[in-house]
């Protein structure tokens, strides 16, 4: 699913579309922690994320990650964007919680999802 | 190809610059994939503990032949206890790094599920050197190199005893901790039972032990019915049921059927070579053979290995085996067939089953009992319903067949010395187990061989077909010391010299494991070192 069908289906707003905005999104990964994130993430993740920091966006460059996330965050700045642009990943962002963002991305992925896991 | 990237500490507004040049240099170089994602973890996970705890580093990379070797260098703190270092979630990172998502104490153990060989050396107050090589194509690198150890060098306590356990000489110490040379090992279990500090161990892969085992049949090595002491195997049976097992089949099952057809082709016109047929039983002794005696690979009967048979016996269809050793998880890799086959090793299959024993409780145990009869009466699954007479332990030697079986790694070694020098006379067919007592003894298996085959003699195995194989048995170049015969001589004399200017006391404290070793691996370049280490000191 890409990134702009997903956040019309999960009521996300997408502030970037991406580098490429005809990656399919398959898996959703959730959490707080950059190793956490960098361990799981790859080309067809969508990071979850409260880490709202340029770092995060390096690291999705060097996981080639498609797009991230940012929960409790409804207005990045300009710093935000400038590093989410140089990082070619597409934003999303949403005004709920971790879990409850994710489950909720979860849910619109559906069996596009459950064909991503092993 | 080698490059390298400054890494400066502190500097987070820099921060993955270092693993974003390497990735660009990788990409220009056509790595991309699964390959590139490791390289990146390790890559960025030990660039950014330069810049959280170091004053600075650098980022070595080296593109070889199939491989990628990463080393990052820095100058900081060091680490004053790396096996505490090593644990999940232990972490020293400054609260500004944890702001960031940094400092969870995962990095280190990133790195090293990332890499395929990890090391790390660290000396406090002068700093730490991380090591990670990554194969380019790791499923075939790893089946081409036939090692599925796994080494966790945070627990060696240098005790040397896997360099005197390894009877093709492929252990080393480097830096103080393990090291496997790939082309000599033959995944026998000999390193495994001699460490006693739990540095080696069987590579694991799958995250879901009790998912893996409801996945569709199951198939273990009967030591493992055998290897709980609060449970017989009617009640391990009836937990793995309870686990969501669909049938539970024995590995011995295509054992049986190996021998035997072992034992036909050792008497049909098809044989060509003199001297006993080698079943090939037992996948480590194999690997001996196509390394260490290619003179007896005519001899070697050419039906796939009990666990190979498995494996294709059941195709695409939905397999879990639980592997009795190195080499079975090797040969049962997941990446060698498409299909939905996983591999599950003994400890971790029996915490599962552990837990599930624990939940089917003593109505559960009546049942199981109950089971057992049946299986007795030859109603039940495979595993329980064949009849006595199909037994493995047995030899099939019905027909009046000289069958010698032989285990244990010093025993099956002067077996085949004595094969190649035709002294084994009117034996037809030889079976040879690397483990003493054979799968029994695996060390992967804790209980005792002689109480588990006692627990488990009860059940009866079936047989099940032997496979031939499409590939045919092949020499592995394991102890080739050059490509070019000219240049091997030359190296050969050059250890032979350097070998007898050593004190030949082979203590391993230079870490190898002789003398001999010591001066091949100079010669050889795998080391720097141009002595003995304690006679330089001297």
């Amino acid at each position: 699913m890409t990134l702009q069908e997903l956040a019309r289906r999960s009521g996300t707003r997408l502030v970037l579309p991406g580098r490429h905005p005809g990656g399919q999104i398959a898996r959703v990964i959730a959490g707080d922690r950059m190793s956490d994130l960098l361990e799981r993430a790859g080309p067809d993740t969508l990071l979850v994320t409260r880490l709202a920091n340029p770092h995060l966006f390096r690291m999705a460059e060097l996981m080639d990650v498609p797009g991230i996330c940012l929960v409790r965050h409804p207005e990045p700045g300009p710093g935000l964007l400038e590093a989410a642009c140089a990082c070619g990943a597409g934003l999303l962002v949403a005004g709920g919680e971790l879990e409850e963002t994710r489950a909720a991305l979860e849910r619109c992925l559906g069996p596009a999802q459950a064909e991503a896991r092993p | 190809m080698a490059v390298s990237f400054p890494i400066v500490g502190g500097d987070f507004a820099s921060a993955g610059a270092a693993s974003r040049g390497l990735k660009e240099q990788l990409t220009r170089l056509g790595v991309a994939g699964e390959v590139l994602r490791r390289v990146m973890i390790a890559a960025y996970e030990a660039e950014m503990n330069v810049v959280i705890h170091a004053r600075r580093g650098k980022l070595w990379a080296r593109l070889n032949s199939g491989r990628i070797d990463l080393e990052v260098v820095d100058e900081g703190p060091g680490i004053p206890d790396v096996q505490q270092a090593m644990r999940e979630g232990w972490s020293t990172a400054p609260a500004e790094a944890r702001a960031l998502g940094f400092g969870a104490g995962m990095g280190l153990p990133n790195i090293r599920k990332a890499s395929d060989l990890f090391e790390i050396d660290s000396r406090p107050g002068k700093g730490t050197r991380v090591r990670s090589t990554i194969h380019l194509q790791k499923l075939a690198a790893a089946a081409a190199l036939r090692n599925a150890i796994d080494m966790r060098p945070e627990s060696c306590r240098n005790c040397l005893a896997c360099l005197a356990a390894c009877p093709t000489r492929a252990m080393r110490l480097r830096d103080g901790r393990p090291y496997i040379l790939e082309h000599l090992c033959i995944n026998c279990t000999a390193c495994l039972a001699a460490c006693r500090y739990g540095a080696l161990g069987l590579r694991e892969e799958n995250p879901a032990d009790a998912e893996a085992i409801a996945a569709g049949t199951l198939v273990v090595p009967l030591p493992f019915l055998g290897g709980f002491p609060q449970a017989g195997p009617a009640q391990v049976l009836a937990a793995l049921r309870e686990l969501g097992a669909r049938e539970v089949r024995l590995t011995e099952e295509w054992e049986a059927g190996l021998l035997e057809e072992s034992l036909r082709f050792a008497r049909g016109p098809q044989r060509r070579a003199t001297g006993p047929v080698l079943a090939p039983v037992c996948p480590a002794v194999v690997n001996l053979v196509e390394t260490h005696f290619p003179s007896l690979l005519p001899q070697l009967a050419p039906f796939l290995s009990p666990v190979e048979a498995a494996r294709d016996e059941y195709g695409l269809e939905a397999l879990t085996v639980v592997a009795a050793c190195p080499e079975q998880y090797m040969a049962l890799h997941p990446g060698s067939l498409p299909g939905r086959l996983r591999v599950l090793s003994p400890s971790r299959a029996a915490a599962a089953v552990a837990k599930a024993l624990k939940r089917v409780g003593k109505s559960e145990d009546r049942e199981a009992q109950a089971s057992e009869g049946e299986a007795e009466d030859g109603e039940a699954s495979a595993a329980e319903a064949a009849p006595a007479a199909a037994r493995t332990q047995e030899p099939p030697a019905s027909s009046g067949a000289r069958v010698l079986r032989i285990s244990g790694l010093s025993h099956v070694l002067r077996a085949l010395e004595k094969a190649e020098a035709s002294a084994l006379a009117g034996v037809e067919l030889l079976v040879l187990y690397a483990c003493d007592q054979g799968c029994w003894g695996s060390p992967l298996f804790p209980e005792d061989p002689f109480l588990a085959r006692d627990r488990a003699g009860a059940v009866a195995v079936g047989r099940a077909p032997a496979l031939p194989r499409g590939r045919p048995f092949q020499a592995r170049p394991g102890q080739r010391l050059d490509e070019s015969m000219p240049a091997a001589i030359r190296k050969l004399a050059r250890i032979d010299e350097l070998a007898r200017s050593l004190p030949g006391r082979d203590c391993g404290i230079c870490g190898a494991p002789t003398c001999a070793c010591r001066a091949e691996d100079i010669v050889l370049g795998r080391v720097s070192g141009k002595g003995c280490p304690l006679e330089e000191e001297k």
